[in-house]
């Protein structure tokens, strides 16, 4: 046998691999769909007509603290606290952590609000970086704010769970825009029952739409394809993918930009965990191991209706550097708790989700080039099967781009916030150019953070952002956070 | 290895799969869209009579058939709009027109369907429209917990006894968004459901009487007393804290007798509210024995003894400043964070 028949020989069989694996995944990813679709049907069922001001206003309601962690945000501070203090929810605290700002932070928020010192009797339960000052705004009584030297979101995250006095903690960033309803539609599923320890709510890309006083007022699709791209990413991550996996109880990630948790297990715990890049997935495996060994509550619920808007990359530079810390951190979390893998001690966790996060989501950009490489390969020393790279190509894309057009469809006959029918073509737009080119890049992006994970590095990268002036028509809050060195990993599994 | 026959078939599987999908994305979107419009213009023409009738409480035959033609969703979406914003004589008159416009037959219909979601529709319909007790009392045992929970918030306007009766039978609901509902309505109803209330404290004891509790601390009536004093005795710490809390709101001698007895509980949930309470009822007697709870093992404890403490005033503060020197360094160091806090945060009766 010559040399060229063995690598011929040896990619048909890598091309047969790659096209079983992603007719596997694309056939669980079916299954998810039709989770998804059932559990929408069955939440709008629920929600339709129901009357939410019996949160609103009830004396036995469950109180909320806001952790909003702030670093070097002087310019947009002040609007962002004004709009999670206007949250329409009845017992609302809102704790800002401000960590170790350089800028005048601290300044913006003493002046905006009147802050004066306080000295609350509270328990240091988790340790943190040191606590400079508390205060309290004499304008808003629910307004606390902590200034702690340096030590990045998880540190600032851990100073506010020791703080907060709420029975429920959102975890978000401070330059997320949540929609006024949004909490007491999240504290749904607390209420329902005490077995969940967190519910997670759907994010949103923002750029494109018109922002007004901290509130997304008209949502638009993006025209740019970067953000464009990522609409259609965060729709099928959040409206199938966490869906989905509400029924088959394998959601393993809560976004860090909007979070809902129960204080008091993140406390047991010991709280967010500081040396990993994936704090809010790590968080949530940790609540959930921990409910399972103790014979707890371990249930992590997904909502779809309530929602934050965050600011999507507009860079393929920034954007890549996200995707490489998005898969770092997943890397890093999974190899953390591989105790748990088809451990069936943990359940649908440890047999179904956890397997299904290492072999999709950690491996799919591994196997993806890998086929796109032998295909190259074999195009390169003319043995390319063209039955081979068709069925690669409508297996690998031609499924994934149904996939997300389904999503578009179950976001037409649910929320249907994008009314116009531009924007619906648009959308239809993205959701092809998706799958050429931008998947692939993606796929690099991952690879990358995977070896970087292997070599051990575990900086964050710089986050920049446009602010969302310049991404809609008319802004004036909660945005142009430049440099941001934290942003939560919002929509890590694109579920392809 | 790969005939052309599974690449053709693939491919038509995914292209037939995509043009349904792309067909159905774009085609919902242009009939919600026409939708849309037309409905905007029904609505705006019944919104106008619906309005005429909450103002005048008159409309003509025509009138009405504009509402009574409007598709029935657009009904209750407009209906619901008037009825959750008025009040008084408007709203009745709101509710005699969605009566007259079929809908509290149709809610009727709705909640004796078999599927739980056309019921809980229907239930939330009547709830609106306040109507048809008879149908919703029977919906107090519906097999959906969430019918049930509609069922509860609906009692919350017909305080009858009968209703109320069925109401604290949910508070032992396996359902906590059901329980949280009972409680809500229990605690709008307010005086009316104090006397039944005080009836199933003193025949329920454990799991079963804390929720009952929770509503009582909120609508403090002088008669939980005594079951408030039965159950401060409960085996379950979860129930003695809860005791605890009602007996502070209750206030009087005994109550703070009986919190002088939990303030050496077992369970440090109970010695905490208790020296919560005893520092909301100004109970200055009880300042010695709260200050032993500075060197309470559980920081809760010390916590809530050290604001006892400093809310008691002179006596209290004493004790707080003795505590500075107390060899137990924990209690030391509670009564220095004690007396640490700002007099701001107590003047704005800002909790700490």
């Amino acid at each position: 046998m010559r040399w060229t028949d063995a690598v011929t020989q040896g990619l048909v069989w890598v091309e047969v691999g790659v096209i079983a694996y992603f007719l596997l995944v694309n056939s669980f990813y079916a299954v998810l769909l039709v989770s998804a679709a059932k559990e929408l049907v069955r939440h709008t069922r629920q929600i339709r007509g129901e009357r939410r001001w019996r949160v609103l206003d009830s004396k036995v309601a469950p109180s909320v603290s806001m952790l909003a962690p702030a670093y070097n945000e002087a310019a947009t501070i002040a609007e962002s606290v004004r709009g999670l203090l206007s949250l329409y929810y009845p017992n609302l605290e809102v704790v800002v952590i401000n960590d170790g700002s350089r800028d005048k932070t601290l300044d913006v928020l003493t002046r905006e609000f009147d802050l004066a010192p306080i000295n609350p009797v509270y328990q240091r339960r988790i340790e943190t970086r040191p606590v400079r000052a508390l205060y309290r705004s004499r304008i808003h009584p629910n307004l606390v704010v902590a200034t702690k030297e340096n030590g990045g979101k998880a540190d600032a995250l851990n100073v506010g769970l020791d703080l907060a006095t709420g029975d429920l903690v959102c975890a978000m960033d401070a330059d997320t825009l949540i929609e006024p309803e949004a909490l007491q539609r999240m504290v749904r599923p607390f209420l329902q029952g005490n077995e969940v320890l967190a519910a997670g709510g759907t994010i949103r890309v923002a750029n494109g739409s018109v922002v007004r006083g901290g509130r997304v007022v008209r949502v638009r699709a993006p025209l740019r394809p970067i953000p464009g791209i990522q609409v259609i990413e965060y729709l099928r991550a959040f409206l199938f993918g966490r869906l989905g996996w509400n029924r088959f109880g394998g959601n393993l990630i809560i976004s860090g930009a909007f979070g809902l948790f129960r204080r008091s297990a993140v406390i047991d715990v010991g709280g967010y965990a500081h040396d990993t890049v994936g704090e809010d997935m790590e968080l949530v495996l940790r609540l959930r191991r921990r409910g399972y060994e103790t014979g707890g509550p371990h249930r992590v619920d997904f909502i779809p209706d309530p929602v934050a808007w965050t600011e999507a990359p507009e860079s393929l530079r920034v954007l890549g550097r996200q995707r490489d810390r998005w898969h770092r951190g997943l890397a890093d979390v999974l190899w953390r708790h591989r105790r748990v893998a088809f451990n069936p001690r943990y359940g649908t966790m440890g047999m179904l989700a956890f397997p299904y996060f290492v072999l999709v989501e950690l491996l799919a950009p591994v196997i993806e080039l890998l086929g796109l490489f032998a295909l190259g390969t074999a195009f390169l020393i003319g043995a390319l099967d063209l039955r081979f790279a068709a069925l690669f190509f409508l297996v690998a894309y031609g499924i994934g781009l149904w996939l997300s057009v389904a999503t578009l469809v179950m976001e037409e006959l649910t929320f249907r916030r994008y009314d116009r029918m531009r924007d619906r073509l648009i959308l239809l737009l993205w959701a092809l150019f998706e799958n050429i080119g931008f998947r692939q890049l993606t796929a690099w992006w991952r690879l990358r953070g995977l070896l970087k994970f292997i070599r051990g590095r575990t900086d964050w990268g710089a986050m920049e952002r446009r602010g969302f002036h310049r991404a809609g028509a008319t802004t004036t809050s909660a945005q142009n956070i430049h440099a941001r060195q934290q942003s939560s990993r919002t929509a890590p599994e694109a579920g392809r | 290895m790969i005939s052309d026959l599974v690449v053709v078939r693939t491919l038509a599987v995914v292209g037939v799969l995509l043009t349904l999908s792309v067909a159905l994305y774009l085609g919902h979107g242009l009939r919600s869209l026409r939708y849309e419009r037309r409905k905007a213009m029904q609505l705006a023409r019944a919104r106008v009579v619906v309005q005429t009738v909450a103002h005048q409480g008159e409309i003509s035959e025509q009138e009405f058939r504009i509402l009574h033609s409007l598709p029935r969703n657009l009904q209750i979406r407009l209906l619901g709009e008037f009825l959750r914003n008025l009040a008084g004589a408007s709203r009745q008159r709101v509710q005699v027109l969605a009566e007259r416009v079929g809908l509290n037959a149709f809610a009727e219909r709705r909640c004796r369907s078999r599927f739980w979601w056309r019921r809980l529709e229907g239930a939330r319909i009547l709830t609106l429209c306040e109507a048809g007790e008879a149908l919703m009392v029977e919906l107090f045992r519906d097999p959906s917990p969430l019918v049930r929970t509609q069922a509860a918030e609906w009692a919350a306007t017909h305080p009858s006894l009968r209703v109320i009766h069925h109401l604290l039978g949910l508070l032992q609901d396996p359902q906590g968004l059901c329980r949280f509902t009972v409680q809500d309505s229990l605690l709008r109803i307010g005086r009316p459901a104090a006397e039944p209330l005080r009836h199933y404290l003193e025949t329920h004891t454990g799991p079963d009487a804390e929720s009952a509790l929770a509503v009582a601390a909120g609508s403090v009536v002088p008669s939980f007393l005594g079951p408030a004093l039965t159950l401060s005795r409960d085996p379950d710490p979860s129930v003695r804290t809860r005791a605890a809390a009602l007996l502070g709101a209750l206030g009087g001698q005994q109550a703070a007798d009986r919190l002088g007895a939990l303030l050496a509980d077992p369970d440090p949930r109970p010695r905490a509210a208790a020296a919560r309470a005893m520092g909301a009822l100004g109970n200055w007697r009880s300042a010695p024995r709260v200050a032993e709870l500075l060197r309470d093992p559980a920081w809760i404890v010390r916590r809530e003894a050290g604001l006892a403490l400093r809310a008691l005033g002179n006596p209290g503060m004493v004790l707080l400043r003795r505590s500075l020197r107390d060899p137990d360094r924990f209690a030391a160091d509670m009564a220095r964070q004690v007396m640490d806090i700002p007099q701001m945060n107590q003047r704005a009766g800002v909790s700490v």
